[in-house]
């Protein structure tokens, strides 16, 4: 994982006036699960759009395995994306529609009808192979899209809002078929639920106002080798003195009424530190409803982006 | 690439003939040559044989009645040459040894342009607005995209020219008593080469417009103003050679409508002249089309 697969420098990018991303710097490494975070107008879209080759930037370079994004098809077959809402040609079925492209990517006519029933069936849609784009519902849609993302299984894969508007069984089925591809492939995925990157991804960067706020592993994104979030029960009292006795004052934070957070020393493993912070809990009677390592994604999201959250 | 573009070519052609706009337009083109074509043919019957009817009536011997009506066909048809052909310079005579022909070649240069336009205005507008281009852009470089849409609405509109030929030769044959077929097939054989850098031309202008407008409605909208603009440009032609206005002659050479009565004349060099002059045009659209795709956010 050590050699990127994407990469931007100074990545700039105008609409008119409007600046939607400015000197973006990214690196993505090679087998990982990647998600593109950020709220809306933060420049996630049209990051996603630079590296797919859709949209030029105004200044600075996007590489993806070295070649430069507005020339990805000189890898032919080796880079593929889904879109969000895109459509397919009422005129011809699926089957042939994802022939043509698996026959574009470099497959023999043959092998590009074997590929695009193997990714049919990837994405529990074999039966509908014979359906015409306008003769499937927008679930199905999408799956035919991430179907024709893994059309000859290519090394880097781009995919934009992969569950959204999903029914929960397809969504995570869906999950599964986009973690299966890492370490083979390298994913990138843009999207705004954030359970979901966390859940499937393996790096991550968040964007807000064109820039990158956060990037690195979710691991760090989540502070989840560092830190410790306890989750308290109605009315408890955290012992503050106590464990500020134990861990130190700059250690501990109360982030809300119910909500501890514990930084972990460096030369302290998460492990001991939740044992004696249970401990100490404990000991003062403290009703203890949940304990997490690192903090929550979206949480993450919210202090990297700081914005509170909108209530809930 | 050229693998490439064979492959979008195919792929369109399928796509064309499935769509039934595309159908419904071969089919008005082939019924509007055929209906036009039994509509000449059998007027011009129609009048021959009132002619020597009338003729006969006032007692003149039917034998002579009926090269009096020849010759007089014969003058009128000239002169219906040299109006469709819209040059006082001599026509090609391949293309009046059968009567079918100017009237099937004035139809096409009338027609084929908005024909043209609207089988092929929404070929790359068409995948702008559905985004489904963003599949095909990361498996083939977008000039390859291009020149296979444009290879197959090319194959598409010879095709359709093919069926349209063979059915006007169909309708000659069994309509007309004097009818020669080997003189039509070599004149329906020439006009069918001089339409095709004409069509070319009108289909790089299609192709331009497709790939600058996201929406196919403005897309076609915006190919028939071009059209419309490129032929008031063509009219500057008319102006007269002396007077203050002389120097708008030469804007009409910016018009592909300026060259079409050199596809008519007889000789090579006007023929020559106008399909070298198509084949630019085509040429610049196509050039301006690619850079546009090129360049553009998809």
């Amino acid at each position: 994982m050590s050699q990127g697969a994407i990469r931007t420098r100074g990545l700039t990018k105008r609409y008119g006036r409007v600046t939607a991303i400015a000197d973006l710097e990214l690196s993505v490494p090679r087998g990982a699960v990647f998600g593109l975070l950020g709220p809306n107008g933060a420049g996630k879209s049209t990051t996603f759009g630079i590296l797919c080759g859709w949209l030029r930037p105004d200044a600075g370079e996007a590489t993806v395995l070295e070649v430069s994004s507005s020339e990805l098809s000189r890898l032919r077959g080796k880079v593929s994306a889904m879109p969000q809402d895109a459509g397919f040609p009422p005129q011809v079925s699926v089957e042939q529609q994802l022939c043509f492209y698996g026959t574009l990517g470099g497959l023999e006519r043959g092998a590009a009808l074997v590929e695009a029933r193997r990714v049919l069936a990837l994405v529990e849609l074999a039966d509908a192979a014979n359906r015409r784009g306008n003769q499937l519902s927008h679930g199905m849609l999408k799956r035919v899209a991430l179907a024709q993302a893994l059309l000859g299984s290519p090394e880097v894969i781009f995919l934009d809002e992969p569950t959204a508007g999903l029914d929960p069984a397809s969504a995570r089925h869906v999950k599964d078929v986009i973690a299966a591809q890492a370490p083979r492939a390298t994913v990138v995925v843009s999207s705004h639920n954030l359970a979901e990157i966390q859940e499937i991804c393996t790096h991550g960067a968040i964007l807000d106002h064109g820039k990158r706020v956060a990037a690195g592993t979710i691991a760090e994104l989540t502070r989840s080798g560092t830190e410790v979030t306890i989750e308290l029960g109605p009315n408890a009292r955290a012992p503050l003195e106590a464990l500020a006795g134990r861990f130190g004052a700059d250690a501990v934070t109360l982030l809300d009424a119910q909500t501890l957070r514990l930084l972990c020393p460096p030369s302290t493993d998460v492990a001991s530190l939740i044992g004696v912070a249970l401990r100490v809990l404990l000991d003062h009677e403290t009703p203890i409803l949940g304990v997490q390592r690192g903090t929550s994604l979206e949480r993450a999201f919210l202090d990297a982006t700081r914005r509170a959250p909108s209530g809930g | 690439m050229l693998k490439q573009i064979s492959i979008i070519a195919r792929h369109e052609l399928t796509i064309a003939i499935a769509t039934r706009r595309a159908v419904a337009a071969a089919g008005l083109y082939l019924v509007t040559a055929l209906l036009g074509s039994i509509g000449y043919v059998k007027s011009l019957s129609a009048m021959q044989r009132k002619g020597e009817e009338m003729l006969a009536a006032q007692g003149a011997d039917p034998a002579q009645a009926a090269r009096a009506v020849s010759r007089a066909t014969h003058e009128a048809y000239q002169q219906l040459v040299v109006f469709l052909a819209g040059t006082e310079k001599p026509v090609a005579a391949s293309l009046t040894d059968s009567p079918i022909l100017p009237a099937f070649l004035w139809g096409s240069l009338a027609f084929l342009p908005f024909l043209v336009v609207l089988t092929s205005f929404d070929v790359i507008s068409g995948d702008l607005q559905a985004r489904s281009l963003c599949y095909s852009v990361l498996r083939a470089p977008r000039i390859a995209i291009l020149l296979g849409k444009l290879l197959a609405q090319a194959t598409l509109f010879l095709g359709l020219s093919v069926v349209a030929s063979l059915g006007l030769l169909g309708v000659a044959f069994s309509l007309l008593d004097t009818f020669d077929v080997f003189p039509a097939v070599i004149g329906l054989l020439r006009a069918w080469l001089l339409l095709l850098p004409y069509g070319f031309c009108y289909l790089g202008l299609s192709l331009f417009c497709s790939a600058t407008m996201r929406q196919p409605t403005v897309a076609l909208i915006a190919a028939f103003a071009a059209m419309m603009a490129l032929r008031i440009l063509g009219l500057f032609s008319y102006v007269p050679e002396t007077g203050a206005l002389s120097p708008l002659r030469l804007l009409s050479w910016l018009s592909p409508a300026h060259y079409q009565s050199g596809l008519w004349e007889a000789g090579v060099t006007g023929p020559l002249i106008s399909v070298g002059a198509y084949l630019l045009f085509a040429g610049v659209f196509l050039t301006f089309a690619s850079r546009v795709l090129a360049g553009r956010d998809l």
